[in-house]
């Protein structure tokens, strides 16, 4: 699934570890979401968006379901 | 993440019965108590270097264990990160993938049958440990496999 958290991330001059601290993963889980390898659960979604301040839907791009 | 912590202080507590437990037997053993069950010849000459060697490799693992709970229980910034570790949803998935819990299940009874078995049979005790030695190499190899697709 594509996502901005790259964009996100960097717009925020914020290093993967220290996004992964904050969102409760390790940095492979968000380097595997940055690369679209790995799917992220409800609540992680959750708690990135959250962690920006944005929706879900402004994070993850759902326009390839379905 | 006290819930953790407590879990943390069960497995040390574990951890040092079983080195209890474990040192007990290789001292009864080293009595010679265990020296008449012991098969004969050269399998029973191999038999008692795999006891050795099983024993001096099960007290290292333990120790190093005991080490690295106590280390992690004594600095939070390390308590966090292997609570991240443990819980974090994509080593999760690799772990579901891999069959990691069934692994784990299958390779201590598969392994503790194959020493058992060895006073009887060393054909039974070698398929055991043939069996045992290829389920640790099947897991490592899903896990070394889903941990690059994912």
């Amino acid at each position: 699934m594509k996502t901005k958290i790259k964009e996100l991330r960097k717009q925020n001059k914020l290093s993967q570890d220290e996004l992964a601290e904050a969102v409760d993963v390790t940095r492979q889980t968000i380097t595997s979401l940055e690369c679209e390898k790995y799917t992220a659960s409800l609540v992680l979604a959750y708690k990135i968006a959250h962690y920006f301040n944005l929706t879900i839907e402004e994070v993850f791009d759902f326009s390839d379901i379905n | 993440m006290e819930n953790y912590k407590k879990t943390l202080q069960n497995k040390l507590r574990a951890t040092a019965i079983m080195l209890c437990f474990g040192s007990a037997v290789f001292i009864i053993g080293q009595q010679g108590y265990l020296s008449k069950f012991y098969p004969q010849g050269n399998f029973g000459d191999f038999f008692r270097g795999f006891h050795a060697g099983i024993f001096i490799a099960l007290v290292i693992c333990l120790i190093a264990s005991a080490a690295r709970i106590g280390a992690i229980l004594k600095d939070e910034k390390q308590l966090k990160a292997d609570y991240i570790k443990n819980t974090d949803e994509r080593n999760l998935k690799i772990s579901e993938l891999t069959g990691y819990k069934l692994y784990k299940s299958l390779i201590t009874p598969i392994i503790v049958a194959s020493i058992a078995a060895g006073y009887f049979s060393s054909t039974v005790f070698f398929t055991l440990l043939a069996v045992s030695a290829f389920i640790v190499i099947v897991s490592f190899t899903r896990w070394i496999y889903y941990n690059k697709i994912i």
